[in-house]
C-alpha cells in the first residue's frame, strides 16, 4: 500500500482565499502577520501497490484521466508524499509555513469520489480508500515554530464571534500537517 | 428612536453582498405593519441606532466563502448590530443565511454571547436516500416552544403546524458539546422542529430534511429576542406563495383563492412570523 497526497488548486486568483486573508486581516488584527493565504483541494490516496513509481503513475493517471480532481481549464495539481509534509511549521525566505489541514468532523471518506472509481472507472482494485478535505497554507510572520502554531490555531478555529475563520468546531476538524 | 412617518416600528434589514432575500424579506415584514429599511453592510453601522430591531435574510453572503455565514459575521455592522441585541434586548430575525450569521456570531444559542456553541453543518450526505447538498423544497414546522417563549414566535399558538419552503446546503444545526443540547431543551429554546403534516416528528429523512440534531430549525436565544431559522417565512407569507397541492388547510385556502387577486393577497403562515416581529418591536420602542 502506498498513500499519495494530491493538491489541487485554481490557476486563477482564489477569491475564497482572498476573502479569508482579507476578514483575518482588516478584522481579527492580523494584518502584520498573516503575509499570504493558500487554499487548495486536498485528497489522500490509498493505492494498492508497494511500488513507489507505479503509484505516483496511477496518482498521476487519476488526477488527469478521471475527471473527478482536477479541471484543467482551471486547476494545477501537485502530488506529494505524506512524507514530503513539513511536519509542523517550517521556515521560508523568513516566515513560518503552516500548512492547515481542514476535514469534515464525522469523517474525511470521500465515498462518492471512491464509488465513481471502483465501479464507474474500473479502479477497483487499485485504489483502497480516497479522503478529502481542504488544505490551507499559512505564511506567517512569528518569533518562532511554537508561535507560528500558536498563531495558525487562533486563525483557524472560529470560537468566538470575534475568533477564527477557517473551521467550525462543531463539524470540522483540523490538523497542523 | 422614533416610528416611522407612517407610525410603524422600523427594522433594519442588514443587506451583504452576496443577500438574495430582500426584497421578498421587505415586503412580507411590510405586510405585517411594519418599516422595512434595506440598509448595506458598507454603511456606517452607527446607522443600526435608529432602528427598533433587525433582520438578517437569506441568501449567499461573501459567496459562502470558507462556509455560510462566516466572513459576514467579521463585519462591523454584525458587531454594532451584537451590542444592540445584548445591550438594549433588540429582537433579530435571522432567515437561512441570516441564520448561518447569527450561529456564527455567538448570538445563537447565546448561552454564552459571542461564543461559538453550534454550527450549522453541510446538509448529511446521502448514503441511505436522505437528501445532500442543496435541498429545495416545501416542508412542515411544528411551534415547539411554549406560545410566547420567543418574542419571534409569539403570535404562534404552542404546537402549530404549518407550512414553509426550505432552501440550503449548510442547514444541519448541530454542535460537539451534548450539555448545549441538553440546555436547549431545558431552557425551551427550540423554537421550530422539522415534522410531518400532522406534527409528527422523527429523524427520517422524508421529516428532518437535512439531518438537523433533535430536528431543529429554528432556535432561539435564552431572552427569546433573537430566533435564527433555516426555513424562509417571507416565502410563506402570502396565500400566492403556498403550494396548491399541499394537502392540509393551506393548499385548500389557496385552491379556493383561485381566480381572486385580492384572496391571493392574503397572509400565508409565514406572516406570523413578520406580525411576531412587529409585536417584539413595539415592546423595543418602549
Amino acid at each position: 500500500m502506498q498513500t499519495l497526497e494530491l493538491l489541487v488548486s485554481l490557476k486563477i486568483p482564489d477569491v475564497t482565499a482572498l476573502t479569508a486573508a482579507s476578514s483575518i486581516r482588516r478584522r481579527l488584527g492580523y494584518d502584520e502577520v498573516l503575509k499570504e493565504l493558500r487554499r487548495s483541494d486536498y485528497y489522500s490516496l490509498d493505492l494498492n501497490t508497494t511500488d513507489t513509481q507505479l503509484a505516483n503513475e496511477l496518482a498521476h493517471e487519476l488526477a488527469e484521466k478521471t475527471n473527478l480532481f482536477v479541471n484543467p481549464n482551471k486547476h494545477s495539481y501537485e502530488i506529494r508524499s505524506p512524507q514530503d509534509r513539513g511536519g509542523g511549521p517550517s521556515q521560508q525566505e523568513g516566515l513560518w509555513r503552516v500548512e492547515v489541514l481542514v476535514t469534515d468532523a464525522e469523517g474525511a471518506q470521500a465515498d462518492d469520489i471512491q464509488q465513481a472509481l471502483t465501479q464507474r472507472l474500473g479502479y477497483g482494485g487499485q485504489v483502497a480508500a480516497v479522503r478529502r478535505g481542504i488544505l490551507w497554507v499559512l505564511l506567517l510572520a512569528a518569533d518562532s515554530s511554537d508561535q507560528a502554531r500558536q498563531i495558525a490555531e487562533e486563525i483557524t478555529v472560529t470560537t468566538a464571534r470575534d475568533q477564527g475563520v477557517l473551521i467550525n468546531p462543531h463539524f470540522q476538524a483540523w490538523e497542523i500537517l | 428612536m422614533e416610528y416611522s412617518p407612517e407610525g410603524r416600528p422600523r427594522v433594519a434589514l442588514i443587506q451583504f453582498p452576496g443577500s438574495n432575500c430582500e426584497w421578498e424579506s421587505q415586503r412580507a415584514a411590510e405586510a405585517a405593519g411594519i418599516s422595512c429599511d434595506i440598509f448595506r453592510w458598507n454603511r456606517d453601522p452607527a446607522g443600526l441606532v435608529e432602528y427598533h430591531g433587525y433582520i438578517i435574510g437569506g441568501g449567499f453572503s461573501y459567496q459562502d466563502r470558507v462556509r455560510s455565514g462566516v466572513i459576514a459575521t467579521k463585519e462591523p455592522i454584525v458587531t454594532t448590530m451584537f451590542e444592540q441585541v445584548i445591550e438594549h434586548d433588540k429582537p433579530v430575525l435571522g432567515i437561512c443565511n441570516g441564520a448561518q450569521v447569527l450561529v456564527e456570531a455567538g448570538l445563537i444559542p447565546g448561552l454564552e454571547p459571542g461564543q461559538v456553541q453550534m454550527g450549522l453543518a453541510p446538509n448529511y450526505p446521502d448514503p441511505g436516500g436522505r437528501i445532500g447538498d442543496f435541498c429545495c423544497r416545501w416542508v412542515y414546522l411544528k411551534h415547539s416552544c411554549q406560545s410566547g417563549r420567543c418574542a419571534l414566535s409569539s403570535q404562534m399558538p404552542a404546537d402549530y403546524i404549518w407550512p414553509v419552503p426550505i432552501a440550503h446546503g449548510e442547514g444541519r444545526f448541530t454542535t460537539r458539546d451534548p450539555q448545549v443540547i441538553a440546555q436547549l431543551h431545558s431552557n425551551d429554546q427550540i423554537v421550530f422542529q422539522y415534522c410531518d403534516a400532522d406534527g409528527h416528528v422523527d429523524d427520517s429523512p422524508e421529516i428532518n430534511p437535512n439531518g438537523a440534531t433533535d430536528n431543529i430549525a429554528g432556535l432561539c436565544n435564552p431572552a427569546g429576542n433573537v430566533l435564527a431559522m433555516m426555513p424562509h417565512p417571507e416565502r410563506a407569507s402570502f396565500i400566492r406563495q403556498i403550494p396548491s397541492e399541499l394537502k392540509n388547510d393551506w393548499g385548500q385556502r389557496k385552491r379556493q383563492a383561485w381566480g381572486e387577486v385580492e384572496a391571493m393577497q392574503q397572509p400565508g403562515p409565514g406572516r406570523l412570523i413578520f406580525e411576531s416581529l412587529r409585536q417584539a418591536l413595539l415592546i423595543a420602542v418602549h
